[in-house]
């Protein structure tokens, strides 16, 4: 009975809380190289961990407005904010020196990415029009402003003659905001 | 029937989308070594350095900047309608 009211509404309002499973991965640049040199007999080695990671996992929540064109046909509009959960890279970086080791030096970092967006999205709506679980589609586009934001902590480990042995560096960064424009298909169904 | 009408759904969403950033702003930094354990104070630096486009275009300076950052996702959604 719920169902066959809200199928003859015209315009309503929705507010949604969703949780996004991020899906693909960063193609950030990815190094793992292990060089030695037997005229030094020096040995570099670098490593990055945990890079595989996608920003859309996260939270969303917003406010969508829908009017109904007809039985079958809808037009909605989503605002939403999007808080990504934090992603972690790890970095290794060692330098080894044979036989004096005193120029061995180690860095290790760690690398904290979080995201934040705010967007609109225009859809198209589809239903079935049945009277109880109303199944539908929709589509649309997704306009997004985005802010990234990175912490680094890194701490380096040396003997260098007349250097600090041991320091750690604490940066934070934030990435320009970014505009960019995407897709949505969604799969729903009216209780 | 009620003039306001709350029914509820729930939803799967596929959502494509990434963000490529171009510029990096460092807005808070501090270096602390084992020499001034005791005297952070002094090595606490705040500084504010921005790349412009042509240092992002120099390999050298923008290899932290050349990545992509998918946003794609898929989303479980629930919430209710409210008839207006």
């Amino acid at each position: 009975m719920m169902s066959a009211t809200v199928e003859a509404q015209k315009d309503y309002i929705a507010p949604f809380f969703s949780y996004g499973f991020g899906l693909g991965k960063t193609d950030m640049v990815i190094q793992d190289e292990k060089v030695s040199w037997s005229s030094t007999e020096s040995t570099t080695s670098y490593a990055i961990s945990n890079q595989g990671f996608s920003m859309g996992w996260g939270i969303k929540a917003g406010l969508l407005y829908g009017h109904q064109l007809s039985e079958h046909v809808g037009l909605e509009f989503a605002a939403e904010y999007f808080r990504s959960a934090k992603n972690v890279t790890n970095e290794q970086y060692y330098e080894e020196y044979s036989p004096i080791p005193t120029y061995n030096m180690c860095l290790e970092s760690k690398n904290t990415y979080f995201m934040q967006a705010i967007s609109l999205t225009p859809m198209i709506k589809m239903s079935a029009g049945y009277t109880y679980w109303n199944p539908y589609v929709k589509c649309g586009v997704i306009m997004s402003l985005q802010l990234l934001k990175k912490e680094y902590h890194g701490e380096l480990a040396n003997r260098f003659p007349g250097y600090i042995p041991y320091e750690t560096l604490d940066q934070v960064n934030r990435f320009s905001p970014r505009f960019n424009v995407g897709g949505i298909g969604v799969f729903g169904l009216n209780g | 029937m009620n003039d306001r009408v709350v029914n509820v759904y729930t939803e799967v969403q596929l959502q494509y989308l990434s963000y490529s950033p171009k510029k990096s702003t460092i807005v808070a930094s501090m270096l602390n070594d084992e020499n001034n354990v005791n005297d952070l104070a002094s090595n606490d630096v705040e500084y504010v350095d921005e790349l412009s486009d042509a240092d992002i275009k120099d390999p050298g300076q923008s290899k932290q900047l050349t990545f992509t950052l998918p946003m794609s996702g898929l989303s479980l959604s629930c919430g209710f309608r409210i008839r207006l």
